[in-house]
């Protein structure tokens, strides 16, 4: 689908061309949109499966719970559309987590507890940050924000 | 390896190696390593191998019998400098490991201790080692 439309014109015809390409656009959205959660999904069911059981890392880390499961997979709906495409892992304390990664000490992740906590880190450059939120179904702009600063 | 009978303390300039047997703590599109590798257990701590003293072939021998035990695959390991964790105010124990219930004998063996117990922080520390560790992958791979 090319991104150049004639809307220049004043005519029927020119107003259902231009309607036509935003329902268009709009549905290619949506589609992008339904892929990226099914990767995403497909991916998070991949890591609960070789991390549900005790010692999955071979350090005795706890095993992933199915409330830290629906946690994160609540999370990642309420991620806007459109937003960067993290990777999804889990930690020895049985929470999953996401990162988003562009270079070496540009990178944020984080866990999903199985009691709703964000707990993120963060490198931006020569800074650092870390801290827990709450996540009541909507991810905080706290977190947003840092994702906005690791691909600034 | 070094000898059992006279461990010496871990130096900050000392390589230290993080056996990783999850594919989920290697980064695929870098082949770095994320940070979740360098985390501890709840109410423990990280267990590293040093180099010191151990050929490459003793260093991956440590690693596949750990594998061997616990039923894991070895993907690799993470080296770092014992100044990595010192930097974050951790502390590196020699801990050798000898007829260890659930782990093989390993005079190499060392504890990094010290971690805060909130999880954000431990997630900081973590991450600052991590951008610093070398992956290295076995080469039978």
């Amino acid at each position: 689908m090319t991104s150049a439309t004639l809307t220049s014109g004043v005519s029927d015809a020119a107003q259902f061309i231009a309607d036509t390409t935003q329902r268009n656009r709009e549905h290619m959205d949506k589609s992008l949109a339904v892929g990226f959660e099914r990767i995403l999904r497909g991916e998070l069911t991949e890591v609960w499966e070789e991390c549900k059981y005790a010692n999955w890392d071979g350090y005795d880390a706890l095993p992933v719970s199915e409330d830290a499961f629906r946690n994160m997979q609540s999370f990642l709906e309420a991620l806007p559309l459109g937003f960067p495409r993290p990777t999804i892992g889990a930690d020895p304390h049985g929470h999953l987590s996401v990162e988003w990664y562009r270079s070496l000490r540009r990178v944020l992740s984080v866990a999903v507890s199985d009691d709703e906590l964000l707990h993120y880190a963060a490198l931006l450059g020569s800074n650092k940050t870390c801290g827990t939120e709450t996540f009541y179904d909507e991810v905080p702009e706290s977190i947003l924000s840092l994702v906005r600063r690791v691909y600034s | 390896m070094i000898d059992a009978r006279h461990v010496p303390d871990v130096e900050e300039d000392e390589l230290l190696a993080r056996f990783i047997f999850s594919s989920r703590h290697i980064r695929g599109s870098t082949d770095g390593i994320k940070l979740e590798a360098f985390m501890p257990p709840p109410h423990a701590e990280l267990s590293v191998t040093r180099h010191r003293d151990a050929t490459e072939d003793e260093v991956w021998a440590a690693g596949r019998a750990i594998a061997h035990l616990r039923q894991r695959t070895l993907h690799g390991r993470g080296d770092v400098i014992a100044n990595a964790f010192i930097k974050q105010d951790l502390s590196i124990q020699a801990a050798p490991l000898r007829d260890h219930a659930s782990l093989p004998d390993n005079p190499n063996h060392a504890n990094v201790t010290g971690w805060p117990d909130d999880k954000a922080r431990q997630r900081l520390l973590a991450i600052e080692i991590a951008v610093q560790s070398r992956l290295v992958r076995p080469s039978d791979q």
